[in-house]
């Protein structure tokens, strides 16, 4: 073993194997905390499925719906899931433009965490409508009816912004993906050899293939970026344009954006803590990068709670009566127990991560980051039931709105379908990107810190492996 | 998905060739006699002859509403032989085109699920326990076991323990019934009514020797005192008194009609007064007295030529009754009471330019008799008996019998005086105080048979039910008043094997006769019952005889002078024919002369002070509701589903508090609470109303049943149970108000399903109103015209719009039912109001403007604002629809197709009137409500968007019949349901583009303003500000 | 063939072959690396062509099909006019970035010849290890300099210098 870490220092190749065996051994044989976690998603995803089955059966007024409150728990969902999937693209393609060096351990999870949450928030529009069979009448294709969809609504730059956002970030992580795959192609020994050897798509490495692999890929970081920030403003813009008194806000397209990418912050870190524990890739997902996320988690949470200030006092400097109404009934109203605890989540919480112990403790880092994934949830509740329960005509002001079990089974399932995706993930595919961890260590050659880290990663993997490798 | 629910209802239960063969008119004609078909040219169709009925085009019959006594005219809608529509009668005298709210949902009366199908009998399942239970039986058997019974009795010489109950009858069955008893040996008859005004009778038969009910012209009137009558409500001929009450309230240069209130309670009718005066329950008869005496002391008796010996008379009764003595007493200050005397007797304004309403059921307490004296005598010295007030020569309320009556009844059968007792229509299991003992009497008579249509209280305690005709398949006449004689034709073919209960008493009575011999000459040869033919036979001798000559004369149908036969008998096809067109014949009488008694002596206002009585802690008043009067609405589901027009709950009753009674009985919103009286207890649900006296509980009459039918077991409370069954000694009414009962809270809540749960604007400006001075001087302020970016959109034929006039509005309710009616609007029931989920297109909104109690009004403004979709030009929900389910026509209709709409529910989300409902299930209309589905109006399935349409179909229709006559739309030729409907005339509907129509105009009215302007929605509803004192 | 472990050497032995023109090199590695990259003197990738040309017509399709459709059967909605711009701005930019995007992806099928299918990964790798931690300098040449590309190779530090396939 000792021979292997010395000969780190003469030449990366050695390392580079030891990262290929490391991270490809997290495909290994899965235990049975991963079976039991995959077998409780999977049973949430039926609850779900079964709810969704008897609300198309019977009608949507199967759900807790209360006039005037015709959104509620769907749209919340559909929300938070969009905003959970940027913070993957942030990461992954910002921080790569920014050249931040320490977002290759993250990167991977954080693509895959942006996939599934955009598919799980695409599911949530057909769920929500009165008449989901009819669901593709939302996307134009010349039909039978003579009648194309209307440009002018917001659902309509929602078809097109999720469904530019999915096929770019499936293309971004399958793009990534390939080199890695062709490694595990060429470790692997098992059934999955063939699957491996089709999704590889041949890849042999030859420098032609890198040049334009490179290429294409700064490329798409460069077309995420853009991406990103209209998606989430698109979303936002779903409130934003109805003449609604607490939707109706100039501010809700960067508000929103700086909260989705808050959320998606804190739910990377809920995923990679318990990942790089029970994945033993302490040594590539180091407490550092969970740092750097937190005092992002900072940053985003500053600008969301900025932006509730704007949005009362505007409310109150306005001076007219609905938006000074809606914000007082926010605050006091019958909602007022889920509109503090949404301050208290997202903008007080947060703020413990200034303090550097708070930042490198896991358990801290875990606790505070499910919070913030509690708050954002409730903000985005909390924006659209109490709007809509208090708006222009008091005679149709309508109490505290109650979900009912089909809601609640929905949520679930839709919680435990993404986790059941992300879990298929790791064990199928590198979850740590091993063309870039290498890369980064060719490129940091003679840079002191990198290196010391690869060689107590050795020692520390070396004591710690359980040396099982596919 | 969204399979027509009428398509598979009609071949289901009638079958659609059974209605394309007896289609129009041949349907009825068939229904009075259900064995032998009769030939078409029976009944003659409103609109169209008989043989031109082709399907899809709609057949309209002139008929009478037969769900309360007032017989408004209607004309029925048929489509395929089935009714689908009960309008107005434009031409009958009564209700001039308009109907209430009970009378658009009679058509849930024709159609309830629960109706009888075929007559029953009582069979004793297990003799020692005394269970029974209901079988079918045919006709001819139940009508032998009448015919059985009765003859061994009449044939014995007993008939007098016979005895009939009907309501209030008139015309032919009327005289029919009198004829069956009399045949039968003089069986005892009686009609009753849960409302039989007995006080008033009995007030005016003391007042003016004529124990009658006169005529209220509110139109006439310029100041209006209501001393608790509800006349908007239940009070007499509502409908009526609601077009003169609006003609009353318009302004005429510069002015309209005062109108005070006087109530403990702010009922519908307090709401649109101008001073609402919340004295103590029972002391209505003091303020009156009192007024009567200051307008003689102050010599300002508006009578000419009233002898100074009348003065004294009248004097001598409220010469105690003054306005300071009486101010203590009614906690109505001594000052406004000489203000309010002095405006009604006034003489700038004239003798017989006001008027006193007194009565309704909440000022019927145990001094009932000597309030409605107090208020005859204040009428009187103001001059407006046979101004505003008129006594015609006959009227139909002289025959009901009063409260007393029924209980002497009901002691005759515990005494086991009668034998066999025939309930028609009528449900005193329901209307009479459970200690009136009419179970246990029922127990004691042997054969109890009930002829109604619907099992209720009564059916379910009867012996044999005889299941009857509605008034929608019926024929007959009615004859509200005199001069008046509306005719009834059926609409359609009977559903069920049921008959027509003069049918019953013919068949049954031929039988008896002919088994019964009997010396009496006048029965030998003269009655019905020695002629053949049916009801409807007997109905056509009885106008040959009884009308022809008379009402020839006055209408010139046929030369009086025909000694011909034939000749006369042509005449008379004619005259019936034209009755039948018109729904009846009407003779404009002149009303009676109506003097002073002069019997009328001192002890009369003897006990015109309410008994005081401090044994129990709160005083009970129980109130008539506007949508279930005593009681039988209550199983017609739009009844139940629409919310009162005041508190906005559905499906339920309640117990009403103010804030403070509540407090001090320690109950609160929603909790259960014991109400004992001494007569009896129930649990009801409270309801915070501030609109009331402290002190005072007040629950509305007309739920609580148990027998009667799905939609109303088992909902609410039914009051009647607390009340004293003794009768009020001076007219043997019932006690209404007065009694006192105590509150016990249970730890148990019963939310109330509720629509409203503010009715407080919040300064929104949402119901505007605007002062007569500010008005007549002119200072009017409409809102500036907003800018748009985009272009104006051209509207090149048509544009439609609505004018809605708040001041004439009485949030009556009865636009929102005919919405129902006509657009096929479902009910979703108790659950799903819990969570607000109703459908109605049209609702009324109620905001109080609660100011400060000045001077003696409690500072209540109500408003009523109708709101339905707007059909913005300027559609905010239009825009973010993502399929255009929902866009703007080029007439300006914000139209919405239901097929595109795929139910994201953001077009409802952007609507800031919210007036877009969604379908969160599959309608349901159980068989054979789906039989009254308006086959032009498509049928919404779950998970689509709907609202109000402007009667989308009306207007093709209108558009369609003008283009066969080669002409274009007049003003006046398209009507929505709810603009027809409105007893007030609020709605004005019309195309915008025709500066001469009546809508644009309005919409340049001077107290125009558009709900929401701010908005910059462009609304097509334009609403005319409400006018306040 | 030579196969070194590290870039660096490969790119040294690339410049010695190149430098004699010895052969026309081919290179493979587990990562994409810059000292490959200066030997073999590469140029801007033209994939930003197709990137460009896909996001030029997704920005004029994205104006084209709302026009176009409102056009075909015009209802008026909220009194806009018929041709809103502001919102079909949004459908440009999105459709430009989707194709953009779409036809990067293609642009680099086509010019890494990508995918290539065959049964066996031998036929398609030329040595497994090239994906875990070798760098691989594969030369063609004429047999006669053959000795000398061996020895240039062997000089650049190559762990081995085989006669590849």
């Amino acid at each position: 073993m000792n021979s292997v870490g010395t000969s780190v220092h003469t030449a990366p190749s050695n390392a580079f194997s030891r990262i290929d065996s490391d991270i490809l051994r997290t495909m290994g044989r899965p235990g049975y905390a991963y079976c039991a976690a995959v077998a409780i998603a999977a049973l949430g995803l039926g609850f779900g499925a079964y709810a969704f089955s008897v609300q198309w059966r019977f009608g949507i007024g199967v759900a807790g719906y209360e006039h005037p409150v015709l959104w509620a728990i769907y749209i919340t969902n559909f929300v938070f899931w969009v905003g959970i999937a940027h913070s993957g693209t942030l990461i992954s393609a910002v921080l790569f433009l920014f050249r931040a060096k320490w977002r290759t351990a993250v990167a991977r999870a954080s693509e895959a965490t942006t996939v599934f949450a955009v598919l799980t928030a695409s599911l949530f529009p057909i769920i929500h409508i009165g008449r989901p069979w009819f669901f593709y009448w939302l996307f134009p294709y010349p039909n039978e009816r003579q009648l194309w969809v209307n440009f002018r609504s917001p659902l309509i730059w929602d078809v097109f912004a999720l469904s530019t956002y999915l096929t770019v970030s499936i293309m971004f992580l399958f793009l990534g993906l390939i080199p890695d795959i062709a490694a595990a192609r060429d470790r692997c020994a098992d059934w999955r050899k063939p699957i491996y050897r089709a999704l590889a798509l041949g890849w042999d490495g030859s420098h032609r293939r890198w040049w334009h692999y490179s290429s294409l890929y700064a490329f798409f970081a460069a077309l995420a970026t853009p991406l990103v920030v209209s998606v989430h403003s698109i979303v936002s813009w779903d409130f934003a344009v109805s003449i609604l008194p607490g939707w109706h806000s100039t501010i809700f397209a960067p508000y929103f954006v700086a909260g989705a990418i808050f959320s998606g912050l804190a739910m990377v870190i809920t995923l990679l803590i318990p990942l790089r524990k029970f994945l033993q890739l302490e040594d590539y997902i180091t407490i550092d990068h969970l740092e750097n996320l937190a005092k992002l988690i900072i940053v985003t949470s500053l600008i969301v709670g900025y932006s509730y200030i704007t949005e009362f006092f505007i409310a109150w400097y306005s001076g007219n009566p609905f938006e000074q109404q809606t914000f007082y009934n926010r605050l006091f109203g019958d909602y007022w127990l889920f509109t503090w605890s949404m301050l208290i989540c997202n903008t007080i919480i947060p703020l413990l991560f200034f303090s550097k112990y708070l930042r490198t403790n896991l358990v801290a880092l875990f606790t505070i980051s499910i919070f913030v994934n509690i708050g954002m949830w409730l903000e985005r509740f909390v924006i659209i039931t109490t709007s809509l329960s208090h708006d222009f005509d008091p005679a149709n002001w309508s109490g505290l709105y109650q979900p009912t079990w089909v809601e609640v089974a929905i949520t679930i399932g839709s919680f435990s379908m993404f986790f059941l995706l992300f879990l298929l993930f790791i064990k199928n595919f590198p979850v740590v990107s091993i063309t870039e961890m290498k890369e980064a260590l060719v490129t940091s050659n003679g840079e002191h810190q990198e290196l010391r880290i690869t060689s107590e990663s050795l020692h520390s993997s070396a004591a710690s492996s359980t040396g099982d490798s596919i | 998905m969204s399979k027509l629910p009428f398509s598979n209802g009609l071949t289901e239960t009638v079958g659609r060739r059974t209605f394309l063969r007896v289609i129009g008119s041949a349907a009825p004609a068939a229904a009075i006699s259900a064995c032998s078909p009769l030939p078409p040219e029976k009944i003659i169709s409103y609109v169209i002859p008989p043989e031109d009925i082709v399907p899809g085009v709609a057949t309209w019959y002139a008929s009478v509403c037969g769900e309360c006594p007032n017989g408004c005219g209607t004309l029925v809608k048929t489509r395929e032989g089935r009714a689908i529509k009960i309008e107005g009668n434009p031409s009958h005298p009564i209700n001039r085109g308009s109907l209430c709210i009970r009378g658009q949902a009679a058509l849930q009366g024709l159609y309830g699920p629960d109706r009888f199908k075929n007559p029953l009998s009582r069979r004793t399942t297990n003799g020692n326990t005394r269970q029974s239970g209901f079988e079918s039986v045919s006709w001819e058997d139940a009508e032998q076991t009448i015919v059985d019974r009765v003859t061994s009795l009449s044939s014995s010489g007993q008939g007098d323990r016979i005895a009939v109950v009907t309501p209030l009858l008139t015309g032919t069955l009327d005289t029919l019934v009198d004829e069956w008893t009399v045949a039968v040996g003089g069986a005892r008859r009686l009609q009753y009514e849960t409302f039989a005004y007995e006080a008033m009778r009995k007030a005016n038969h003391l007042v003016f020797d004529r124990e009658s009910l006169p005529i209220y012209d509110f139109s006439q009137a310029d100041v209006i005192v209501s001393f608790g009558a509800d006349f908007l409500e239940t009070w007499l001929s509502t409908v009526s008194h609601a077009r003169d009450y609006a003609d009353a309230k318009r302004i005429r240069n510069g002015r309209n009609a005062r109108h005070v209130h006087l109530e403990s309670r702010l009922s519908l009718t307090a709401s649109n007064a101008d001073e609402w005066i919340d004295l103590k329950p029972g002391t209505e008869g003091l303020v009156a007295a009192a007024m009567v005496n200051t307008i003689i002391t102050e010599g300002r008796v508006q009578v000419n030529g009233i002898s100074q010996a009348e003065l004294e008379q009248i004097h001598s009764l409220v010469a105690e009754q003054t306005a300071e003595l009486v101010a203590t007493e009614t906690g109505v200050s001594a000052e406004y009471i000489v203000s309010l005397s002095r405006a009604f007797s006034d003489p700038a304004i004239g003798p017989g330019r006001t008027l006193a309403a007194g009565g309704g059921v909440s000022v019927n307490g145990t001094n009932a008799t000597e309030t409605q004296v107090a208020i005859a005598l204040l009428n009187f010295v103001a001059g407006n008996i046979g101004a505003t007030i008129k006594f015609m020569p006959e009227t139909m309320w002289n025959s009901i019998a009063t409260y007393r009556d029924v209980l002497e009844l009901t002691n005759a059968m515990r005494e086991g005086k009668i034998d066999v007792l025939i309930l028609h229509d009528v449900n005193p299991m329901f209307t009479l105080p459970s200690n009136a003992g009419f179970a246990e009497a029922l127990d004691m008579v042997s054969l109890v048979v009930a002829t109604s249509s619907h099992p209720d209280e009564t059916t379910a305690r009867a012996d044999l039910v005889l299941p009857t005709h509605t008034p929608l398949e019926s024929w007959g006449d009615h004859k509200p008043a005199s001069g008046l004689h509306g005719l009834m034709q059926p609409a359609m073919r009977p559903l069920h094997d049921t008959r027509h209960f003069g049918d019953v008493l013919l068949n049954t009575g031929r039988a008896i006769i002919a088994t019964t011999e009997t010396d009496d000459p006048d029965l030998q040869e003269n009655t019905p019952f020695h002629r053949a033919g049916d009801f409807f036979d007997r109905l056509r001798d009885e106008w040959r005889t009884r009308y022809q000559v008379e009402i020839s004369d006055s209408t010139n149908t046929a030369s009086p002078n025909s000694d011909n036969t034939g000749q006369s008998e042509l005449d008379f096809e004619a005259f019936w024919t034209k009755s039948l067109r018109e729904g009846g014949v009407w003779e404009t009488i002149e009303p009676d002369s109506t003097t002073l008694s002069e019997t009328l002596k001192a002890p009369v206002l003897q006990s015109l002070a309410p008994s005081v009585d401090t044994s129990r802690t709160l005083t009970l008043v129980t109130y008539p509701s506007l949508h279930f009067f005593d009681g039988r609405g209550a199983n017609r589901p739009w009844l139940q589903e629409i919310p009162d027009p005041l508190l906005k709950t559905t499906w339920s009753s309640w117990v009403e508090m103010t804030p403070d009674t509540a407090a001090n009985v320690g109950a609160e919103e929603g909790q259960l609470v014991t109400l004992t009286s001494d007569h009896g207890n129930i649990d009801a649900t409270v309801l915070i109303n501030p609109h009331l006296r402290d002190g005072v509980a007040a629950i509305p009459i007309g739920q609580g049943h148990t027998h009667f039918g799905r939609y109303a077991s088992g909902r609410g409370v039914n009051p009647i149970q607390l009340l004293n069954a003794e009768p009020e000694s001076a007219s043997g009414g019932m006690c209404w108000t007065g009694t006192r009962i105590d509150v016990t809270p249970l730890e148990l809540r019963r939310p109330v399903p509720r629509l409203q749960r503010t009715f407080d604007q919040q300064e929104r400006e949402l119901a505007q109103a605007i002062s007569v001075e500010t008005l007549a001087a002119g200072d009017v302020h409409h809102e500036e015209p907003h800018l748009s970016l985009n272009p104006e959109h051209e509207h090149p034929n048509h544009r439609w719009g609505m004018a809605i006039d708040l001041n004439a509005c009485n949030g009556c309710n009865a636009c929102v039912a005919a919405c129902y009616a006509e657009n096929n609007i479902p009910v979703t029931g108790a659950e799903q109001m819990l969570r607000g989920r109703t459908m109605s297109w049209l609702r009324i909104e109620r905001f109080v403007e609660s100011s400060s109690r000045e001077s003696d009004a409690r500072g209540v403004d109500t408003r009523f604002l109708p709101m339905l979709c707007q059909h913005c030009d300027h559609a905010p929900c239009e825009t973010v629809c993502p399929t255009f389910a929902t866009y703007h026509t080029d007439e300006g209709l914000n139209a919405q197709v239901y097929n595109r709409c795929v139910g994201t529910r953001y077009c409802a989300n952007n609507c800031p009137y919210k007036v877009r409902r969604f379908n969160w299930f599959d309608p349901s209309f159980p068989e054979p409500l789906n039989l009254q589905l308006n086959p032009d109006v498509t049928a919404r399935s779950a998970g689509t968007m709907e609202k109000c349409t402007f009667c989308v179909q009306r207007i093709h229709a209108g558009k369609d019949q003008a283009r066969d006559e080669d002409r274009n739309t007049k003003d006046g030729d398209i009507t929505p349901a709810c603009a027809q409907t409105c007893p007030a005339q609020a709605i004005v509907f019309g195309d915008l583009n025709d500066p001469t129509s009546r809508v644009s105009q309005l919409t340049d009215d001077d107290r125009r303003y558009r709900v929401l302007s701010e908005l910059n929605t462009r609304p097509a509803v334009t609403y005319l500000k409400k006018v306040v004192k | 063939m030579g196969v070194f472990d590290s870039g660096k050497k490969a790119a040294r032995g690339i410049n010695a072959i190149r430098k004699n023109d010895l052969g026309s090199v081919t290179a493979y590695s587990p990562v994409p690396d810059h000292a490959l990259d200066h030997a073999l003197e590469r140029s801007v990738s033209p994939i930003r062509l197709f990137i460009l040309i896909g996001g030029i017509i997704g920005c004029i399709s994205g104006f084209a099909l709302p026009i176009y459709t409102v056009y075909d059967w015009p209802l008026i909605t909220g009194g806009k006019a018929l041709i809103s711009l502001p919102p079909f701005v949004v459908i440009a930019f999105e459709l430009t970035i989707l194709f953009g995007a779409l036809s990067g992806m293609m642009g680099f099928l086509i010019l890494a010849r990508l995918p290539r299918v065959s049964r066996r990964t031998k036929a398609i790798t030329v040595d497994p290890t090239f994906s875990l931690d070798r760098f691989g300098v594969f030369v063609s040449c004429d047999p006669k300099s053959e000795s000398a590309v061996r020895e240039a190779l062997k000089l650049a530090g190559a762990l081995e210098a085989s006669r590849g396939a």
